[in-house]
């Protein structure tokens, strides 16, 4: 994964989220003194709608002179530039608690955790959605987030998850943690072709720890630890009756299963099941323990 | 290749490998006369409509594929005695290694 890339992408994310909830919600209310149920509603909405605009701001502001500058210095414009994330993140949070059934508590859970990626109360957004909502839509955009976080902390925290008495829950953090793995394994790949203001912009988003497990681990271990998990996924008890928009849990890992089996260097090599001259079925995972030297040939 | 095949199967006896074919292309009267005359004592998939070989993006024969003990694709559509020897010797020691562990 590229830092810089994902950098723009939170930015260009803010317009994209700015111009839907322009369009959604009502205008923001004036702040008034009153505390009733509805005014945390509107303040939350309000707290976010001006964190998307300033966001855009900056984002525009980035348009006009990116051409300037260099990579090291386009970073360095975005981490001084961009609003942070805690002026919006610690009063929402604390309307959070204070209102937990609140719609917006729910709608608020699931904007933090996609805007603060990089932030601790992104995590904690995760955490309490999964914790306090579990059946909630905001659970399902946390598990997602975990999905795409290509920390060694997502992993455990997956991990953990899939531990869960909830067999619903328990299917869902597995299959997350099947393309959570998979993500990983793509940064890892990267992580040593990284330029040192790479590196030192993952250590100040992720932590030093995080950096140097990435340049620690095997890719291809990755890949096929994902593969693995798809393949409990399917096994899951509750892998066909919990469904992830509209389709069973089941058969999304199928498909990606599937997919990832594709021939590539590093990864599981596409299974073969077909049969010798003579009739008798076998396959190449029937030789799992060897090393296979695996020869197309013809007599012609 | 043939004579170089049977030599990699004999001395890699009893160590993690093996020799996996897929014919591609022959009838099934000629690949079972052709495994006679040559004893060829390694199996083969048998691919007479080259669904396998299409399917593993195959361009040019022979055409080979390192698959290591965990199943990972190691080294794809190489050819080349040099490199077969070389690849075997390499993924075969990582296999003798792990399964030590």
């Amino acid at each position: 994964m590229n830092l810089k890339l994902l950098i723009m992408a939170l930015l260009l994310s803010a317009v994209a989220l700015s111009t839907t909830l322009a369009q959604t919600s009502k205008p923001a209310s004036k702040p008034t003194s009153q505390t009733s149920v509805e005014d945390a509603g509107e303040t939350m909405k309000a707290l976010r709608t001006a964190f998307e605009k300033k966001s855009m701001e900056v984002f525009g502001e980035f348009q006009k002179i990116r051409s300037t500058m260099s990579p090291e210095e386009m970073q360095a414009w975005v981490d001084k530039n961009r609003p942070k994330f805690a002026e919006v993140g610690v009063p929402l949070q604390k309307l959070i608690l204070a209102n937990p059934k609140h719609e917006q508590s729910q709608e608020s859970l699931s904007w933090m955790m996609s805007r603060g990626q990089d932030d601790a109360l992104g995590d904690w957004a995760v955490d309490q959605a999964l914790a306090k909502y579990s059946d909630r839509k905001c659970a399902g955009d946390a598990f997602e987030v975990l999905q795409n976080d290509i920390r060694v902390k997502a992993t455990k925290k997956l991990e953990q998850l899939a531990k869960s008495q909830n067999a619903s829950q328990s299917v869902r953090a597995l299959f997350a943690l099947a393309g959570q793995l998979k993500a990983r394994s793509k940064f890892v790949e990267a992580a040593p072709g990284f330029s040192g203001a790479q590196k030192k912009s993952i250590v100040k988003a992720f932590g030093q720890d995080e950096l140097d497990a990435a340049l620690k681990s095997d890719a291809s271990k990755l890949v096929a630890r994902s593969e693995a998990t798809l393949l409990a996924v399917i096994a899951h008890p509750a892998a066909k009756s919990t469904k992830l928009n509209g389709q069973a849990i089941e058969a999304l890992a199928q498909q990606q299963l599937d997919r990832m089996q594709s021939l590539t260097v590093g990864k599981m090599a596409p299974e073969i099941t077909g049969a010798d001259v003579d009739g008798a079925k076998f396959k190449l995972s029937d030789y799992r323990g060897k090393v296979v030297l695996l020869d197309f040939w013809g007599t012609w | 290749m043939l004579p170089h095949e049977r030599s990699l199967v004999s001395s890699y006896k009893n160590r993690p490998f093996a020799l996996v074919g897929v014919q591609v292309g022959d009838a099934p009267e000629k690949a079972k006369s052709f495994a006679k005359e040559n004893s060829i004592t390694w199996r083969s998939f048998f691919d007479q409509a080259g669904a396998i070989a299409n399917a593993w993006g195959v361009e040019g024969y022979p055409s080979l594929y390192l698959i290591d003990h965990e199943g990972i694709l190691r080294e794809a559509a190489f050819r080349g005695e040099d490199k077969v020897d070389e690849f075997v010797a390499k993924y075969v020691a990582i296999a003798e290694k792990a399964m030590k562990k």
